[in-house]
């Protein structure tokens, strides 16, 4: 297999960029891609202005929270500017944390501390006014504790940290949701995001495909006379098609697991959810590679089953994304059960 | 000695190949000539044991070949028509490619003077896309008989190659049937297989109509003229010999 592998290095040598862009592009798409997606979600965040007329270590503490929210996209303005942002419609609402509001918490006081500015067309702000509202109840709630400790001849600081500490990281008291669905009734394990499997199930698509080119190889060297004169040298064609499936195998599985593994280890995705991915991934990639390179002997390696093969690539992946109900064994339909 | 028994070949329901019997010595140098579509080609790959008669029976050295296939493919060397060669390659790694696939242990010396005889050195280093057809022919003779083999095959070796490369391959063709190697090759050029040949095979109407040394090819020219007069082809190969 070595001196086969030595043949296409030579030849692939020659047009290093090309190939190695070929090999590697899922992952350099991956990498490069990754951080413009990320953006783009940054983008979509809830873009809210804050006016803060308390400027207190509360009004801080709000301002930092809110901050590490994804979802929200704040903006520090006086109360005119804000208005104005929010009638233009560039800021989806504005949240004025009122002068006196740190004293009003202290006493346990929750009314009337923050102001809500929206406009008639203003859609996703509710998410906003829901995360300032948490905020603001969780500090009432420890300075409550905190004014009730003291007036029992307590420490306030005390009282009012040893509250906090309940709500990190997270709240004590969680609601605790577990999705259902009619086909699962079970609680369900941790899944991959429905935008990472679909890129997963690109990877594959483009990682057979590339592979199934790599097959031209083998009907090149067969049209052109090199296989009859390789069936003499070596008295046999055994070898030279063991070789050839396995450097087939190489390509296609080759790629899809370097791009899936670039895509898992840029998002962070949990050990356990790659390991069970990429090892189904794998195996259904072998088994495709394998009945691909079946069919391809089969057929007689006429110069028709190339594109015929590109087509039934095409057909696993569209069918089985548009979800029309003509899945069945479709390689990228097996590869999606593995969620 | 290989001898063919009552040989015939077909491809699906065509016959390319009548039945036929023929032998060729050891040590002979076979010109094969013959219009295009009558077979020649397809006799040279049965007896390069890469394809299989329809019926009949190939022998080698009095042992059929399905029985004595992988001594036939270790002393055998083809060149085929093709250019059968590795194209992005230079020549130096088309020659240590082919060298690394060679089951039978190449002989560094015969390799060496092949090269120094076909002038390969000077190109060494070129990748074979980039050659003239002249030299691709050179390089494609001296793969198919990189493993000095005892037999050599060729199919229009200097077919579109200039005057000075066709000098080379035949020095070097006439140079290895003189050390006793049989030569079987096809070619269009009578200069050539005169030069070459000491027996002559024609292929006419899918089998060999004539086999014989060049004394034999002359008296029986003019009854083969007779025979043949409406095929204008086999007519204009009889008449240039």
């Amino acid at each position: 297999m070595l001196t086969y592998l030595f043949l296409h290095l030579n030849k692939w040598k020659k047009r290093p960029f090309l190939y190695v862009l070929l090999f590697t592009f899922p992952l350099l798409a991956t990498v490069i891609l990754y951080p413009l997606l990320k953006n783009t979600a940054d983008e979509t965040a809830v873009p809210v202005a804050i006016v803060d007329q308390d400027d207190s270590g509360y009004s801080e503490t709000i301002l930092e929270r809110i901050g590490n929210s994804e979802r929200i996209r704040f903006t520090v303005m006086d109360e005119s500017e804000a208005e104005e942002a929010v009638r233009k419609g560039s800021m989806e609402a504005a949240f004025v944390l009122e002068d006196g509001l740190e004293s009003a918490l202290n006493e346990g006081d929750v009314d009337d501390v923050i102001t809500w500015i929206r406009a008639d067309e203003s859609l996703f702000d509710v998410y906003a006014k829901e995360a300032v509202g948490a905020e603001v109840m969780r500090l009432a709630m420890s300075a409550r504790a905190g004014l009730r400790v003291e007036q029992e001849g307590g420490s306030f600081e005390e009282a009012f940290d040893y509250s906090e500490q309940y709500w990190e990281p997270e709240p004590l008291f969680q609601m605790s949701f577990s999705e259902r669905s009619p086909e699962n009734q079970a609680v369900e394990a941790p899944k991959l995001e429905s935008w990472q499997v679909l890129i997963m199930q690109v990877f594959f698509l483009y990682g057979w495909v590339l592979a199934i080119f790599f097959l031209r190889a083998v009907q090149d060297d067969e049209r052109e006379g090199r296989l009859q004169r390789i069936e003499l040298v070596q008295q046999t064609k055994v070898n030279y098609f063991i070789s050839h499936f396995l450097l087939f195998g190489i390509v296609g599985a080759g790629s899809f697991l370097l791009g899936t593994s670039g895509l898992f280890y840029i998002t962070g995705t949990e050990r356990e959810l790659v390991l069970a991915w990429l090892g189904r991934g794998v195996v259904v990639m072998a088994v495709t590679l394998f009945v691909t390179w079946c069919l391809f002997m089969g057929a007689g390696r006429k110069r028709w089953v190339v594109p015929v093969l590109v087509l039934v690539a095409l057909a696993s992946f569209m069918l089985t994304v548009s979800d029309t109900g003509f899945t069945g064994l479709w390689p990228h339909c097996l590869l999606e059960k593995g969620g | 000695m290989i001898e063919f028994d009552q040989v015939s070949k077909k491809y699906r329901r065509k016959e390319v190949l009548e039945p036929f019997s023929l032998t060729i010595r050891e040590g002979s140098a076979v010109g094969i000539v013959g219009p295009n579509g009558a077979g020649k080609s397809t006799f040279l790959k049965l007896v390069a044991s890469l394809d299989r008669p329809t019926s009949g029976k190939v022998l080698f050295d009095g042992k059929p070949y399905e029985k004595v296939v992988r001594q036939v493919r270790s002393e055998i060397g083809y060149v085929p028509q093709d250019i059968a060669l590795y194209e992005d390659l230079t020549v130096k790694e088309q020659i240590a490619f082919w060298r690394r696939l060679e089951k039978n242990k190449v002989d560094e010396d015969f390799l060496e003077k092949m090269v120094g005889m076909l002038r390969l050195d000077e190109v060494y280093d070129q990748r074979i896309d980039r050659l003239s057809g002249g030299w691709k022919r050179k390089v494609n003779l001296c793969i198919g008989l990189m493993r000095n083999p005892k037999i050599c095959l060729l199919d229009e070796p200097t077919a579109g190659v200039d005057l000075a490369a066709k000098e080379d391959i035949l020095a070097w063709l006439k140079q290895l049937h003189k050390e006793g190697r049989t030569l079987v090759y096809i070619s269009h050029d009578w200069y050539e297989l005169k030069a070459l040949s000491d027996e002559f095979l024609l292929f006419a109407e899918k089998k060999p109509i004539f086999q014989g040394s060049q004394g034999e090819w002359l008296e029986k020219r003019e009854e083969l003229l007779g025979r043949y007069e409406d095929d204008r082809e086999l007519r204009r190969i009889l008449e240039f010999s």
